[in-house]
């Protein structure tokens, strides 16, 4: 009985050392390497892969619809295909550019079954609202940010928030929009400009 | 659109520009997926990812194998119900086939046992063909082999035509297949009515006779099993009658016969002087 209670124990210390492992090796993996795995059947690198990366999709969306709901269901069916196309992705463009790019494209489908009355609701976006425990110029200006950002056409807005909430370079939104370069670079003008001007009065 | 130059300096004041605007950006709310719609991806991920049994991951070919064997079974059954007639008499063919074998087989031993009548029936069968000529196809009995009914039968025309005695000839026949043990493994019926057949003359009548004699053979077997059963009772009377003259003429050898023929039909009702 004690002997089989040891071994019990045992075991389970290499379980959890063997986890702690994993997970150590899977934090070290880059996300190349964690799509590979998952498209081999490893449940657990995706759980990696969705952690690194679903703050910023969510954001994605919505800050372009201004809709909680309807960024779910975006977000959602982002996530839905990047499982269905696992075997198809091949790593020679980073993972980042080949998820945002399908991400970029469900937005595209999501406008072009939109109605023309469906328009964006920014009273629906959380923290519109003014707090009153924060600053009220910070949030004065966050506010004005959110509504230039919305008000932004949706090209345009669309660049930004991959320049600004993913981090990826002109030629990789470039690549995921579908555009040249310098028509990347024009957008990005014309949005910050805009900004600025907004921001200021 | 063309009033934004396109050179270094520009592309370094969009720089510091889109700097700022990502510290602003910082400081906006940091929204989050709700837990629940997590939990829901992170499920259809793992999902999509689960391995299903090996004989899952081939569903559509267990059914197929399924529908296979299952026509193939069914196939198999119609095809052996039409493969073996039944006759109205709910005896199959290949059974009386067997039957008439054994039968056949059991004559012949007792024939052998009673070889001095084969010279009674001998005399019978010398008598003048026109016995024979109005006789009509019959099929063959169970003790009578198929070769020689067939051979007899069908060249007993060709047989008169010819003048010879036809009996003689189907005598000879018998008489060969006495000399032949018995015991040994014989062809099968069908295989001896080919090589016997051959040897039969060549009349367009006897042909038709021979057709219509093994047509006969195979299709009536339960007439030709009541046939034989007339036929053994004729020859019964013949050997009683035979040990009667045996006795009349003081041949001490009629007790020797009538003990082998009690023993062959202990239940036949012997006649009256024999029965003293």
């Amino acid at each position: 009985m004690y002997a089989q209670t040891t071994t019990l124990n045992f075991r389970g210390i290499l379980g959890a050392l063997f986890q702690i492992g994993y997970a150590a090796l899977m934090r070290e993996m880059t996300d190349e390497k964690l799509m590979q795995r998952y498209a081999k059947g490893d449940a657990k690198a995706f759980d990696q892969l969705y952690a690194r990366h679903r703050a910023p999709l969510y954001r994605y969306f919505i800050r372009q619809v201004n809709n909680p709901a309807t960024a779910n269901d975006l977000y959602q069916g982002a996530w839905e295909k990047i499982i269905k196309a696992r075997e198809k992705y091949r790593p020679r463009a980073p993972f980042k550019v080949w998820m945002y790019r399908i991400a970029h494209n469900h937005l595209v489908d999501h406008y072009r079954r939109m109605r023309p009355e469906d328009t964006l609701e920014p009273d629906t976006l959380p923290g519109t609202q003014a707090d009153p425990s924060q600053d009220m110029i910070a949030s004065e200006q966050n506010d004005r940010l959110r509504a230039g950002i919305t008000a932004l056409p949706m090209e345009q807005r669309d660049t930004l928030l991959l320049q600004l909430e993913t981090g990826l370079k002109m030629e990789e939104i470039a690549n995921v929009t579908g555009v040249g370069r310098e028509t990347v670079k024009s957008r990005l003008r014309y949005a910050v400009k805009y900004l600025k001007r907004s921001l200021v009065e | 659109m063309s009033n934004i130059p396109n050179n270094g300096e520009n592309d370094q004041s969009l720089r510091d520009d889109l700097d700022k605007l990502g510290e602003a950006y910082g400081q906006l709310q940091h929204e989050e997926p709700p837990e629940l719609l997590d939990q829901a991806i992170l499920n259809s991920a793992h999902r999509a990812v689960v391995k299903k049994p090996g004989w899952m991951q081939f569903g559509w070919l267990h059914g197929l194998t399924t529908a296979a064997v299952f026509v193939l079974a069914l196939s198999l059954i119609f095809n052996q119900r039409e493969q073996v007639p039944v006759y109205e008499d709910g005896i199959r063919f290949d059974d009386s086939m067997g039957l008439q074998r054994e039968k056949a087989a059991g004559k012949r031993s007792r024939d052998i046992k009673t070889g001095e009548l084969q010279m009674e029936l001998k005399e019978e069968n010398a008598k003048p063909l026109d016995n024979y000529q109005g006789t009509p196809v019959s099929a063959p009995t169970p003790d009578e082999p198929m070769e020689a009914v067939a051979g007899d039968r069908a060249s007993e025309p060709a047989a008169a035509a010819r003048g010879s005695t036809y009996k003689s000839e189907q005598l000879q026949v018998r008489a060969d297949n006495e000399d032949r043990d018995i015991t040994a493994d014989e062809p099968a019926v069908e295989e001896v009515i080919v090589v016997e057949a051959d040897s039969i003359p060549d009349a367009p009548v006897a042909k038709d006779l021979r057709k219509q004699s093994q047509a006969s053979a195979i299709v009536f077997p339960a007439a030709a099993e009541a046939e034989t059963t007339a036929e053994t009772d004729d020859e019964i009377e013949q050997q009683l009658l035979a040990i009667m003259k045996m006795k009349e003429s003081g041949d001490e050898a009629w007790l020797t016969e009538l003990a082998l023929f009690k023993q062959e039909y202990p239940d036949y009702p012997l006649p009256d002087e024999l029965s003293n």
